[in-house]
């Protein structure tokens, strides 16, 4: 080790810098080797740890659900005390509880509702809502909109946050619990919906939602351009016929998605005027509304229609139009002569 | 006049010092915002189950497209596993590639096929389209199998987007095992972002000695073979520190040719896949990037790190230098295609960090390091060798190689945790410490190899053979 010692500190500042980085670069691998061994052992201590907690709040709820001898007063308040102290053990209680609500439907799952409020987990949840980073914030509304706990008026200062994570949650909470009324949201939204969170909406109004399909012709005005998109498809796909006329005018609307989703959900209608209005505007279209105004002149019109349009088009950067006509065509002449 | 050795000697070995440390800087800071990335993903993801929304049908539909060549003993149940696919509206384009073996017979006998006469449009250059066919069952209407003249995994490709029918496409080795939510994780890009999305891509995991049921990995298990093993932390390496970090600087080049999605719109208005290059995947990317650039329109690539595609890796030595060797080529090919890219601030972050990392430090660093071995061999000769120096060097790059493994472990284990059983982490640690001594050395001759077949004009992407991975799984599960 001397003559280590004697050898660096005769030899000139580079190889010092080297052996000193080389021992720094060990020292730090076997720092790294030891927290993932730490973390493995850590990870699947947690693992344990959560499956007891999960036996044991397992136990608790099947016995609170089940079992007609349960003192609830006192078993409430013993569990609550005993082991709802730690916030992994509050989490992990809300995640059966969450598991239990998607479970079970009618009086029981009113119960694990009901549960949730007595552990007075909804205090940790709004506590997190209240004062957590976005993430435990975005956590909290769904945990909130899975159980019903309807706090609108905590969320809705949410449905413009920063982050877009809280955003979306929030949009869907008030999907989640609206008694009717699920859209009322939109009035207070100011940032565009992505698509995403449109399906999400839509799948929820129509598996989650159970009040009277709301009206999509009162957001028609709204000033965000996704929110008009939604409510136009919308409109159509839940068959409100009586809004045709107010659909109409937005075939002219300047912005190209609102064109196209008209055009779309107006041909899904089977309205009448609909060529009429689109035809004589084809040849200025964007190509986006081109393509729908085809496939309403397969599905509503006639081979002469489809014939002045593929005559008059020669654009050769339009490819896409060109083949959705030669396809529309070949599928009404195939209608018109099967053996075709 | 004096020749003067020593201040050359000074020289060279400074400018290698100086190429030394900014790699490790390069490789730091890719550490560092990986780990951000990372975080942040598992923190969004962590909140609710989105497999509810497979059920919903206003999914935009996807085509996926699955080049085959030659893969006759595998490609019916590789078709089959691509058919459970959990997406509520897909089409499934097969391109047999021009195989000459009896790829295409099996798949019309195994599938009933006919020839189908649908009208699509040659927008996309490739060889010619022999015919095409469809299922005359219902259970496989959503199987289309394109024939066409052998051309290369580009030009297929290419085939395949002239063929599809929808808007979105999805690029895929046909023998990829997919995880059952793995289009909807990488389509959700695509629709919950503000900016247009042009693509998305996912982590790549190595599915050699996993256990395969019905196309589905069932159990993770750590390869057995060192070269496998190696290619795992190499793979934990680039997907979760590499491309993570790329990805949250928004300079990600390469989303990988065995799984990405794309927006078909901009593909074809980017010319589709280059069938002159063997680095076809990145070079699409690259050239769609600057396309949105030039168009000077807002835009976004998307990258998931979940394990969303397991694929199989090459289990030999030679199967491996042939990779490596093509890996070499396709990166030169397509960084020399977008040279003008290089350090050019128009491109922002691509221009300044990617492509110039991507020459330095991933094109550039075996030439370098090969460059270091003969200086040394000179050094040698010359007898101007200080052994504490060599020493002391070799310990700082072993040191930092192992170090940066180790952290790629560490990575896995805090995001994902594939490798279930705690003698798989020692097992992968104790690679770590193995890889850069004889795993390193034949990646960096495979690569000097490509580079010298690059320079003499190869083109070609050299047999890669494949054990099949539905057989990998039952050779595992006979044991």
């Amino acid at each position: 080790m001397a003559t280590l010692n004697n050898i660096l500190e005769d030899s000139p500042w580079i190889l010092k810098v080297n052996v000193l980085f080389a021992i720094l670069f060990f020292l730090l691998v076997a720092i790294i080797v030891l927290a993932l061994v730490f973390l493995r052992k850590y990870k699947n201590g947690r693992e344990q740890r959560k499956r007891s907690y999960q036996d044991r709040i397992d136990a608790f709820l099947n016995n609170y659900l089940f079992d007609e001898q349960f003192d609830f007063r006192a078993e409430v308040k013993n569990f609550r005390n005993r082991h709802l102290v730690s916030s992994l053990q509050k989490k992990m209680a809300i995640r059966q509880i969450l598991e239990y609500n998607e479970n079970l439907k009618g009086e029981s799952s009113n119960s694990i509702k009901r549960i949730f409020h007595e552990l007075r987990l909804d205090e940790f949840v709004l506590d997190s809502l209240k004062n957590g980073k976005w993430y435990e914030k975005s956590r909290a509304i769904h945990v909130l909109s899975q159980l019903l706990v309807r706090r609108p008026g905590v969320v809705a200062r949410y449905l413009n946050d920063r982050h877009h994570s809280v955003r979306a949650q929030a949009i869907y909470y008030f999907i989640k619990t609206a008694e009717d009324n699920p859209l009322s949201f939109f009035a207070k939204l100011n940032k565009e919906l992505t698509l995403w969170e449109q399906i999400h909406i839509e799948d929820g109004i129509k598996h989650i939602y159970k009040g009277p399909i709301p009206d999509f012709s009162k957001w028609l005005d709204h000033e965000l351009t996704t929110v008009l998109v939604f409510s136009i498809r919308m409109i159509q796909q839940f068959n409100q016929f009586e809004h045709i006329p107010q659909l109409v005018p937005f075939l002219h609307h300047h912005d190209r998605t609102v064109r196209k989703e008209t055009v779309r959900s107006l041909r899904k209608f089977n309205y009448e005027g609909l060529l009429d209005k689109v035809i004589p505007q084809f040849f200025s279209e964007d190509q986006l509304v081109k393509k729908e105004i085809v496939k309403s002149v397969q599905i509503l019109g006639d081979l002469k229609m489809l014939q002045v349009l593929k005559s008059a088009f020669t654009q050769q950067e339009e490819w896409q139009i060109r083949l959705e006509l030669l396809r529309a065509e070949k599928s009404m002449l195939s209608n018109l002569n099967p053996n075709l | 006049m004096e020749f003067p050795t020593q201040q050359i000697i000074e020289i060279i070995s400074w400018s290698f010092l100086v190429y030394g440390i900014l790699a490790y800087a390069g490789y730091s800071f890719s550490a560092f915002f990986s780990f951000f990335e990372i975080r942040e993903y598992k923190r969004i993801n962590n909140q609710r189950d989105e497999m509810a929304l497979l059920q919903s049908t206003s999914l935009p539909p996807i085509s996926i497209l699955a080049p085959a060549y030659n893969e006759e003993a595998n490609i019916v149940e590789n078709v089959r596993s691509l058919l459970t696919v959990n997406y509520p509206s897909c089409e499934i384009v097969i391109i047999n590639d021009g195989s000459k073996d009896g790829t295409l017979t099996k798949l019309i006998d195994s599938f009933h096929l006919i020839k189908d006469d649908s009208l699509y449009f040659d927008i996309l250059p490739s060889q010619q389209v022999r015919q095409i066919y469809r299922s005359t069952f219902k259970s496989f209407k959503n199987l289309t199998v394109v024939d066409k003249m052998n051309g290369g995994k580009a030009d297929a490709l290419n085939a395949g987007i002239n063929v599809s029918k929808h808007d979105i496409i999805c690029c895929i080795d046909v023998d990829c095992v997919l995880e059952s939510d793995a289009l909807l994780k990488l389509i959700k890009p695509f629709l919950n972002n503000e900016k247009k999305v042009i693509a998305s891509g996912g982590i790549i995991r190595i599915a050699n000695s996993c256990v395969i049921e019905d196309g589905k990995i069932t159990e993770v298990r750590l390869p057995e073979k060192f070269i496998v093993r190696a290619q795992t932390i190499e793979y934990f390496r680039a997907f979760l520190m590499g491309r993570m970090a790329w990805s949250r600087v928004d300079g990600l080049l390469l989303i990988s040719g065995a799984f990405g999605m794309f927006d078909k719109e901009t593909v074809i208005e980017a010319g589709g896949y280059n069938s002159k290059t063997v680095g076809e995947d990145m070079e699409l990317l690259v050239r769609m990037r600057r396309l949105m650039r030039a168009k000077k329109e807002e835009y976004s690539v998307g990258f998931i790190p979940d394990p969303l595609c397991w694929t199989e890796v090459p289990p030999n030595w030679t199967i491996l230098r042939r990779q490596r060797n093509r890996w070499t080529r396709g990166t030169m090919e397509t960084l020399w295609t977008h040279r003008s890219m290089l350090f050019n601030p128009k491109y922002g972050v691509l221009g300044i960090l990617s492509t110039p990392y991507w020459l330095f430090f991933e094109w550039l660093a075996p030439i370098v390091e090969f460059t270091g071995i003969l200086f040394f061999i000179a050094l040698l000769i010359m007898g101007q060798i200080n052994w504490f120096f060599v020493l002391g060097f070799s310990m700082v790059t072993y040191g930092f190689a192992v170090l940066y493994s180790v952290t790629a472990l560490f990575f896995e284990e805090y995001s994902f945790q594939q490798y279930k059983k705690t003698n798989y982490v020692y097992k992968l640690v104790l690679t770590a410490f193995l890889e850069p001594i004889f795993f390193h050395p034949f990646i960096l001759w495979a690569s000097l190899q490509g580079n010298i077949d690059l320079i003499r004009g190869k083109k070609s992407w050299g047999t890669m053979s494949r054990t099949g991975l539905g057989k990998v799984g039952k050779e595992v599960m006979a044991q």
